[in-house]
Parts: C-alpha cells; structure tokens; sequence
C-alpha cells in the first residue's frame, strides 16, 4: 500500500512552500474533440484535445512570515500578472510531483467576526505541465 | 524539506538571511547545499600554544 497522509502535500510557488495552507489540490483536464460521422455506427468519436492544469491553495493569512510563500507574495504575484513555477509535491524522495508555469487567477481574502481570516488562491497553468519523481534531498 | 540557513540566500523575491528555516524544495536545497549556505561554519582553529624549553 502506497497511500498517505495528505498533510504531507503542498503547493510551492518559486521552490518555497505556501504558508498556513489548509487545502490544496490540483486539477488536470483534457477537452474533446467531436469526430463523430455518419461512419459512427451512432457512437460518439472523440479526439483528444487541449490539456489544461489548475492549481488551488487555501489556508490562513499570514502577511509576514518571512521563510514561506506569504499571502502578500501571493497578491504580488497576481498584481504582476506573470507566470511563476509552481510544484504540487510531498517533497518525499521517490514520490511524485506535478509541475508547471502558471499565472495566479484569482486570490480571495476572507475574515468573519471572531474568525480566523482565509485566502483562497488559484493559478492556471501556461505551457506544459510536467509529471515527475521527486530527487532525493541534499 | 525544511532547512536551516548559515549565510544569507536570494532567491527571487525571497531574501532570506542566516538563520531562517524555510521550507523549499528538494532542488533548491540542493542548489543552497551546493552553494555552501546550508553548511554550519568550520570553528576557528585554536592557536597553538609556543612553548618553549629552557635548556640548563
């Protein structure tokens, strides 16, 4: 049995890891294309089409912490509107990662009364999304 | 992995100085190791002491 616990899987953005993250998930699709001809003895055919990645993080803000990737690195990202190297990994040798460029879309900042304030970011990956073994530690 | 840094290191916006403990990936502690920043300072070798033998 290869399973885990979740807690060791995060999101790090520039090679450092986001901080007070809750929840994070990645998501993965491939559109279709309809082929479908009178040929088709009346089944749909279909072609694989665009291969699109997306990224969430959610978590508690932290405007200061220095030694992760703070919920003010997140809003400076998405202000700059450019891509940065974003890793889904455990970061345990042997493990697998998912990679890629991506552009942060949307970052929500939430806070109730005697709450806990939340953000909630999500980054659309650009170009090619890379599956990998993750290498062993230095 | 979480590492502990003995000299100052920049990396993009990150500019963290010795003594931080970030958590980075396995690559780009590979690239501090490299660098020597994750590499505890050699202690000072100790002066020899001169001593000197007085011949009768």
């Amino acid at each position: 049995m290869g399973v885990f616990n979740g807690t060791l899987l995060g999101v790090y953005v520039e090679d450092t890891l986001v901080a007070a993250a809750q929840d994070v998930s990645v998501s993965m699709s491939v559109e279709t294309i309809d082929v479908t001809t009178k040929d088709s003895s009346g089944y749909r055919e279909l072609l694989g089409g665009l291969r699109t990645a997306s990224f969430s993080v959610s978590g508690l803000v932290d405007y200061t912490e220095a030694t992760y990737e703070s919920t003010a690195d997140l809003a400076t990202i998405l202000i700059a509107r450019t891509a940065v190297t974003l890793k889904f990994s455990t970061e345990v040798a042997g493990d697998q990662s998912v990679s890629a460029e991506a552009i942060c879309t949307s970052l929500e900042l939430s806070a109730g009364t005697e709450d806990t304030a939340t953000y909630s970011a999500t980054f659309e990956a650009t170009g090619t999304v890379t599956l990998a073994t993750i290498p062993t530690p230095p | 992995m979480k590492v502990k840094l003995f000299k100052a290191y920049k990396h993009g916006r990150k500019h963290w100085k010795a003594g931080d403990e970030p958590t980075v990936t396995n690559e780009l502690a590979a690239k501090m190791k490299k660098a020597g920043v994750l590499d505890p300072p050699k202690p000072k070798a100790e002066k020899k002491e001169t001593t000197t033998t007085e011949e009768e």
